[in-house]
C-alpha cells in the first residue's frame, strides 16, 4: 500500500527548548492513524511541522511518496495534506461560507469549490443553515464542522487533526468520529487524529502512537494500544473507566479545557 | 448659503485626498495590524511620479503613472524595511515607518528641491459652477477617483478571493497560513494597494494647487486621523471621515483662523478619541491579527 505519509526523525526545539525528539510515523493511504499522549507531549508541534505552520529544520518528511524539503505551508497544501487547527481557529468574523471558500485558496483555479462546499452541507447540514453567519457565532461543535469542512476544500489526500474532540459534548465527538471514518471510506482519505481523547481516537483509528515527552513511546494497532501497559500507565492510567473496550469511540468524560464546551 | 456651500464643496475636493491616505492607512493595517505612517511620503512620491510623466504622458495617464509609483514605493519599503523586521512586532514596524518617510523625504528633495510642482489638468477650462459655488475642474477628477478607487477596494474586499484572503490574515493570521494563503504575497499586494490609491489621488490634485516633497507629514498625519474615524477597519467609513476632517479645518480656518485650523482639528480628534474610541464605527475592533 502506498505510503501516503512518512516521518522520519523530525527534531523541533521553540528557542532552546526542544520538544520533538527524533519524532518517526506514518500512514499509508486510506488509513486512519492517531497519536495519543498526555498534554504537552509535542503532538500539536509535531502536526504544525508536518503542516509547515513551523519551520522543518531537522528531519524528513514525505507526502505522497514525495519529499516536502523545498515546500512553503502553501505547497504542502497543494500538495493534497491539510491541517484541522487545535481549537478550530475559524476566521471568527467571516461568514461560514467565506470560510469554507478559503479552504480552497490554494486550488481556486479548479472550478470544484461549488461542488466541495454543497458536500461539506451534505455531511455537516447545521453549516448549510448558518452559512452566512458568522463564523465566531456558531457553537464549539458547529466551529469544528467548520475547520473540517474548511479542510475538505482543499482537497486533501491526507488530513491532519488536533484534537478536534477537545470541548465538545459526548455526542458531538462520537458525530466528529463518525464523518471521519465516512471520509475515509468514500475518498480513500489518510487521516492523522491526535487525541487527548483516547478511548474516543483508539475507537476510530487502525493504528496509533503514544507520545510523551517529545518522544515516541511505543506504536501498534489500537487493540494493541488499548491493552498496552505502557499506554495504561503513561496515559489511561488516571482514567477512571475500568474497562476502555465497553466503550469505545466515546469519552467517559470531557477534558479540561478553557475552550467554551458545545452548547446543548 | 452660497458660503456653505463653498465650504462643503471644497471640503469634498480636500476631503477625498485625506479619505484616500486614510484608506492606505486601513488596507495595510487589515492586513498586518500595522500603522504606516509613512502612507503620506508615499502618496507625495506617486505624485511626484505623476509630474515626471506629464512631460510626456497627457494628465490621465501622468496619474496612472502616479499610482504606479505610489504602488512601487510603498511594495519597495515593506520588502526593504519592514518585511526584514517582522519578527520584532508591530511597534518596531511602525516606529520604522516613520523613519522611511523622513528618507523619501530627503530622496525626493535631493531629487526635486523645494520647489513647488505642477502639470496640466485632465480637463481644461474654467471652474464649475454649482449653485452660485464654484470648483475647479480637476476638483471634480480628484472626487471621482477617489470614489472609484473606493468602490474598487470595496468590491476587491467583497467579492474576490483574495480580497477575502486579504481579510482573512487580518482575522487570523495562522489559520490564513494553514489554508495556504502566503502570507509575505498578501502584505505585498496591501501595500501596493495602499500605494496606488494614495498615490493616485494626490496625483490628481496637483494640478488644482501644486505639490512639494514636504506636503508628506501633514497629509499623512490627516489620513492616520481620517482612519481613526474609520475604526481603522472600514474604507467606507475613513473617506467619510477624510470629507469630516477638511470641513472642519474649512470651518475653522474661516470662522477662527487659518494658523490655528490644524491645533482646532486636533483638539477635536483628542475630545472625539475620549468621548467614541470607535471612531465613527459602531464598536471598536479590539486587537486584531
Ligand atoms: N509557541 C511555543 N513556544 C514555546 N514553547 C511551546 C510553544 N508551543 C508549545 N510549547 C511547548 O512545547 C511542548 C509541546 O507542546 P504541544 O506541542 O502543544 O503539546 P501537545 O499538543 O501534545 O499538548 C510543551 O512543553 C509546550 O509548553
Ligand atoms: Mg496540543
Amino acid at each position: 500500500m502506498t505510503k501516503m505519509l512518512e516521518v522520519s526523525k523530525v527534531n523541533y526545539s521553540y528557542g532552546r527548548a526542544q520538544v520533538l525528539y527524533d519524532v518517526s510515523f506514518e500512514a499509508a493511504e486510506g488509513e486512519i492513524v492517531t497519536i495519543i499522549g498526555p498534554n504537552g507531549a509535542g503532538k500539536s508541534t509535531l502536526l504544525n511541522v508536518v503542516a509547515r505552520s513551523h519551520k522543518l529544520r531537522r528531519g524528513n518528511i514525505r507526502i505522497a511518496e514525495r519529499g516536502t524539503e523545498k515546500l512553503s505551508q502553501a505547497g504542502i497544501v497543494k500538495l493534497g495534506c491539510v491541517l484541522v487547527p487545535e481549537g478550530r481557529q475559524v476566521f471568527s468574523s467571516l461568514t461560514v461560507h467565506d470560510n469554507l471558500v478559503l479552504g480552497g485558496y490554494v486550488s481556486r483555479r479548479s472550478g470544484t469549490a461549488k461542488a466541495t462546499i454543497e458536500r461539506v452541507f451534505d455531511i455537516f447540514p447545521r453549516l448549510a443553515e448558518r452559512s452566512n453567519q458568522l463564523a465566531g457565532t456558531l457553537s464549539g461543535g458547529e466551529q469544528q464542522m467548520l475547520a473540517i469542512g474548511r479542510a475538505m476544500l482543499s482537497r486533501p489526500k491526507v488530513m491532519l487533526l488536533d484534537e478536534p474532540s477537545l470541548g465538545l459534548a459526548p455526542q458531538m465527538t462520537a458525530r466528529i468520529m463518525e464523518v471521519l471514518g465516512e471520509l475515509r471510506r468514500e475518498s480513500g482519505l489518510t487521516i492523522v487524529l491526535v487525541e487527548q481523547n483516547a478511548h474516543a481516537a483508539l475507537g476510530l483509528a487502525d493504528r496509533g502512537y503514544l507520545m510523551s515527552g517529545g518522544r515516541v513511546l511505543t506504536s501498534g494497532t489500537s487493540a494493541e494500544l488499548k491493552a498496552d501497559k505502557m499506554v495504561q500507565q503513561v496515559y489511561l492510567g488516571a482514567s477512571a473507566d475500568p474497562a476502555p473496550d465497553a466503550n469505545p469511540g466515546l469519552a467517559p468524560e470531557q477534558p479540561s479545557t478553557a475552550l467554551p464546551s458545545e452548547a446543548k | 448659503m452660497e458660503v456653505a456651500l463653498q465650504l462643503v464643496l471644497s471640503a469634498l475636493a480636500v476631503g477625498a485626498i485625506y479619505g484616500s491616505m486614510g484608506i492606505g492607512y486601513v488596507v495595510i493595517h487589515r492586513m498586518t495590524g500595522m500603522v504606516n505612517f509613512a502612507q503620506g511620503d508615499i502618496a507625495v512620491a506617486g505624485a511626484f511620479g505623476a509630474v515626471v510623466a506629464s512631460a510626456v504622458l497627457p494628465p490621465l495617464a501622468a496619474i496612472g503613472v502616479g499610482a504606479l509609483t505610489g504602488a512601487v514605493a510603498s511594495v519597495l519599503m515593506y520588502h526593504l524595511a519592514i518585511f526584514p523586521l517582522r519578527k520584532q512586532g508591530l511597534l518596531v514596524q511602525t516606529i520604522v515607518t516613520l523613519g522611511v518617510g523622513i528618507v523619501i523625504r530627503s530622496i525626493l528633495q535631493l531629487i526635486f528641491g523645494t520647489g513647488p510642482r505642477q502639470f496640466d489638468p485632465i480637463t481644461a477650462g474654467g471652474p464649475v459652477n454649482v449653485f452660485g459655488a464654484s470648483l475647479p475642474q480637476q476638483a471634480f477628477w480628484v472626487i471621482g477617483i477617489a470614489l472609484i478607487a473606493y468602490v474598487a477596494l470595496a468590491l476587491f474586499f467583497e467579492r474576490t478571493l483574495t480580497g477575502k484572503a486579504l481579510s482573512a490574515c487580518a482575522v487570523n493570521s495562522y489559520a490564513a497560513g494553514v489554508v495556504g494563503i502566503n502570507l509575505t504575497f498578501m502584505a505585498t499586494v496591501a501595500f501596493a494597494l495602499s500605494g496606488a490609491v494614495a498615490g493616485a489621488v494626490l496625483a490628481t490634485q496637483v494640478p488644482t494647487s501644486f505639490i512639494t516633497v514636504g506636503a508628506g507629514f501633514a497629509l499623512g498625519l490627516k489620513g492616520f486621523i481620517a482612519a481613526i474615524l474609520g475604526g481603522f477597519d472600514k474604507i467606507g467609513l475613513t473617506l467619510a471621515g477624510g470629507f469630516l476632517i477638511a470641513l472642519v479645518e474649512n470651518v475653522a480656518s474661516r470662522s477662527i483662523s487659518t494658523a490655528h485650523s490644524e491645533t482646532i482639528l486636533f483638539v477635536l480628534l483628542i475630545a472625539l478619541l475620549i468621548l467614541r474610541p470607535q471612531g465613527l464605527t459602531r464598536k471598536l475592533v479590539v486587537e486584531r491579527v
